[in-house]
């Protein structure tokens, strides 16, 4: 359960990707696992669009409060 | 009327449920611990805490220590910190007392209470392996090639005459041979590199000795 590799290999164009917590059937998103976090940062670490990461809403708001989270347990910096 | 005695009878639920709900819930609690803590001190910090929660009427499912690691920034001033993670079963009445605790304690540089969903399962993730930048490390090579430029300008003479003796049979011959003439040109300088790189070596070891350069 705790290993889940997301591809960041780009299969669908932009825009038309799919969610992938759903595919991968995460229910929820943990704020220890930086790795599966880092997928959805930004080079400057903010969190990445819907539109191009492909989440769907669900795990957008879910993966918003984690990166949070994780950002004030210093996991995750806040800037880059 | 009746929707006002069917509001109330749903609010009294509610209440009910909140109060079932109160009594006890699972937590998770995850501290960042001062770095320059002694092991013995550590382990002194981790009993008052699981003590402090079991006079608050919880009950540890699993305590975890990572090891020492790195913090994203810096929290006062500390750039290392030691995790510890606990999940328990905790009254929420209690927890703000022990949100204060924690906050006053000064071994505890930061920490974090999230509820639980039911169902949850503690499972240690891996640390991400942190890889060099590689770009960085092409920088240190320009610094010998400017050196190199300046010894090439003063051999440039030699291969300069054979490059006219070379466009003089160029005229001679009909238009395909500039394709030659260019390859002509690039093997030139390589054969001149050759000759001289034994002292080159040395002329950029004293270079590299004396001077600290600034690239």
């Amino acid at each position: 359960m705790a290993k889940q590799i997301f591809s960041t290999k780009q299969k669908h164009p932009l825009g038309k990707r799919r969610c992938a917590f759903c595919t991968s059937q995460i229910e929820e998103i943990d704020y220890k696992d930086v790795k599966t976090l880092k997928h959805f940062l930004n080079g400057f670490q903010k969190i990445k669009n819907r539109y191009y990461s492909g989440v769907c809403l669900q795990h957008q708001k879910q993966l918003a409060r984690s990166v949070k989270r994780a950002r004030h347990m210093a996991l995750v910096p806040f800037t880059n | 009327m009746a929707k006002a005695a069917k509001s109330a009878s749903g609010a009294a639920k509610k209440a009910e449920a909140r109060v079932v709900e109160a009594e006890n819930k699972m937590y998770e609690l995850m501290l960042i611990l001062k770095p320059d803590l002694l092991e013995s001190a550590i382990t002194k910090k981790l009993k008052e805490i699981s003590k402090f929660l079991e006079d608050g009427g919880a009950k540890i499912t699993m305590e975890d220590v990572w090891d020492k690691r790195k913090l994203a920034y810096n929290i006062k001033q500390y750039s290392e910190g030691i995790y510890v993670v606990y999940n328990f079963e905790g009254l929420t009445s209690a927890m703000r007392e022990l949100d204060e605790h924690l906050r006053i304690d000064n071994d505890v540089i930061r920490h974090l209470l999230t509820t639980l969903k039911e169902g949850y399962q503690y499972s240690k993730f891996d640390d991400e392996v942190e890889e060099e930048e590689k770009p960085r490390k092409s920088t240190p090579k320009p610094a010998p090639k400017r050196v190199e430029k300046k010894e090439e300008v003063v051999k440039k003479p030699e291969p300069v005459i054979e490059e006219e003796e070379v466009e003089e049979t160029v005229e001679e011959v009909t238009e395909e041979p500039t394709e030659e003439v260019a390859e002509e040109k690039v093997e030139e300088p390589k054969e001149v590199i050759k000759v001289d790189k034994s002292d080159l070596d040395d002329k950029l070891n004293k270079l590299l000795e004396g001077d600290d350069l600034n690239i």
